[in-house]
């Protein structure tokens, strides 16, 4: 039987975004919601949060998301962690990009943050029945 | 494709939004300083196209990135039109040394930092 998605981890440099986020995930969605504002952030703390599911913005200052996450899948040490970008380059070409280096899906911004955490169930529960 | 339909604005809790609109003085703060140095380096005896320059005007491009989406996330589109452009000037010149002293950037970032600030108190 499928684990339920309770455990989010956000990386997100944007201040007003990770607390639309959390408004979002946390106190709509009712998930275990957990903030980084950068890449070396979310490497030392996530792992300890165990998520199952990771948004990763794309552009950060310092480590980008595109080189944080292979580092963020080694630290994490759990096959079925499901790390998605979040990005405000949206586009077609944009997302077979990502996907091609390893996220597992890609969310664009703007997003709604009414329905992020229903998207993100339903994302969940397509990506871990296969 | 994921969620590619732009949420209404609407959606979006005005306190959310007014928050925004407060912060916008920190981010004109951020461009302005990032432009001012990078004028710095083009004063000083280090030639153009240094890594410091390249930095900056990274920088530049990473701050009005951040904006873009945000602004256009709590439905500030002209705010977010303007820093799409200047994003687009940025990447440009970033590949480009001979663009970083002549491009139409800096005007244009002048003139977004002018558009946050007006936003941010009105």
């Amino acid at each position: 039987m499928t684990e339920a998605l309770t455990r989010i981890f956000c990386v997100e440099d944007d201040p007003d975004i990770r607390e639309l986020l959390d408004m979002s995930l946390k106190d709509l969605g009712g998930f275990e919601v957990e903030m980084a504002a950068d890449a070396e952030q979310a490497l030392r703390r996530a792992p300890a949060f165990k998520p199952q599911i990771v948004l990763l913005d794309v552009m950060l200052p310092n480590m980008s998301g595109p080189e944080a996450l292979p580092l963020l899948r080694k630290a994490l040490e759990d096959p079925a962690a499901r790390i998605i970008f979040l990005t405000a380059k949206a586009s077609r070409s944009a997302r077979d990009e990502f996907l091609s280096i390893g996220a597992d899906e890609v969310f664009f911004k703007p997003f709604d943050a009414m329905g992020l955490g229903d998207q993100l169930l339903e994302f969940w529960a397509r990506s871990t029945n296969g | 494709m994921a969620n590619t339909s732009n949420p209404p604005p609407d959606a979006i809790p005005e306190a959310f939004k007014a928050r925004f609109r407060a912060r916008l003085a920190d981010r004109a703060n951020a461009f302005e300083t990032a432009l001012t140095a990078l004028l710095q380096t083009q004063t000083s005896d280090k030639p153009q196209g240094t890594a410091d320059a390249a930095e900056l005007v990274f920088e530049l491009q990473r701050l009005a990135h951040s904006l873009k989406g945000a602004a256009r996330q709590f439905g500030f589109d002209a705010l977010a039109d303007e820093a799409q452009a200047l994003e687009t000037l940025t990447r440009e010149a970033g590949t480009q040394p001979s663009l970083r002293n002549t491009g139409g950037f800096m005007p244009a970032t002048q003139a977004l930092i002018e558009h946050c600030r007006t936003l941010s108190v009105s």
